[in-house]
């Protein structure tokens, strides 16, 4: 499993979609895929907000939504980074920041690479050079 | 030489855009975007101005339509700043072809070039519709000027990070 994390509209897709030359339908998008297939592709992207819509449909521990990640057999995961603002004061969002940090940081653990994108640009920041 | 620099609020990036420009000698001349009605922006306006006191900076206060500026004097041009120059154009009279228009102009016209930027996309706010839209403009323009910029670099507690080039 790889990561690709960075800040919102840096070319995170885009930059994988050339560097693992995959299409847009190898993976889910996470705004909108039900809930049910989000890790039943090659990839996701927008995975914080589809962390966003699992806290409203309900989910109210994030190692729930750990463990899904790890159980399937998902390759690619895209997310944006959304943890370096101030403390937001809607529950939701304060929610999704946390769950976020802590998903994030639980399944680099098993991730042979992660790649934090800047701006377009790849920066290794576990694994292998590309 | 293109350079593209950006951080956090406050992070050092204007200096260090700044002193990165003190390495040319020839002309220098900072175009500042910001608007210059409001009392915060006046007062961040004077900072920067001490800041720059005594660089050898032109300062050009221009918040946008570039066209008519005539940069062939100039060694360096340091744009100050990308989100500033984005909403002057989006929320005043102007539009994106006239905003990537301003930035083709830098591009192609300035002999050395730095554009310093604002890492505003890592937050957890779920903003209006208004503000993605702004960031995905803003963040585009910075993804192609990245992609044409000999150095990326990203500033925080003042130290550079380079994405892109060598120090």
């Amino acid at each position: 499993m790889e990561l690709i994390i960075g800040g919102a509209y840096n070319s995170k897709l885009d930059f994988a979609l050339n560097h693992y030359n995959l299409n847009k339908s190898d993976f889910q998008n996470g705004a909108e895929c039900s809930l049910n297939d989000a890790f039943n592709k090659k990839g996701i992207y927008n995975l914080h907000l589809l962390i966003r819509r699992f806290i409203i449909s309900g989910i109210d521990d994030y190692n729930k939504i750990i463990e899904k990640i790890l159980s399937s057999n998902i390759e690619i995961i895209i997310c944006t980074e959304v943890g370096n603002g101030v403390v937001p004061l809607d529950k939701i969002d304060n929610q999704m920041r946390e769950y976020v940090g802590r998903i994030l940081s639980a399944i680099s653990m098993h991730c042979t690479k992660v790649i934090r994108v800047y701006y377009g640009i790849p920066s290794i920041i576990k694994g292998m050079d590309i | 030489m293109i350079y593209l620099i950006s951080g956090g609020s406050r992070s050092g990036k204007s200096r260090y855009a700044e002193d990165e420009a003190l390495k040319y000698n020839g002309r220098k001349l900072y175009i500042a975007t910001m608007e210059n009605k409001s009392s915060s922006a006046k007062e961040r306006i004077l900072k920067h101005r001490n800041m720059r006191q005594g660089k050898g900076f032109e300062t050009l206060e221009k918040e946008k339509y570039f066209k008519d500026i005539n940069l062939s004097a100039y060694e360096i041009v340091l744009l100050e700043c990308l989100p500033n120059l984005t909403a002057n154009h989006i929320y005043g009279s102007g539009s994106i072809n006239m905003l990537y228009d301003d930035v083709e102009y830098l591009l192609k016209k300035a002999e050395n070039l730095i554009i310093v930027t604002n890492d505003i996309s890592s937050c957890a706010l779920h903003y209006d519709e208004e503000v993605y839209k702004y960031m995905k403009i803003l963040n585009q323009l910075a993804c192609s000027i990245a992609e044409r910029a000999d150095k990326v670099i990203e500033v925080t507690a003042g130290i550079p990070i380079y994405h892109k080039g060598v120090k």
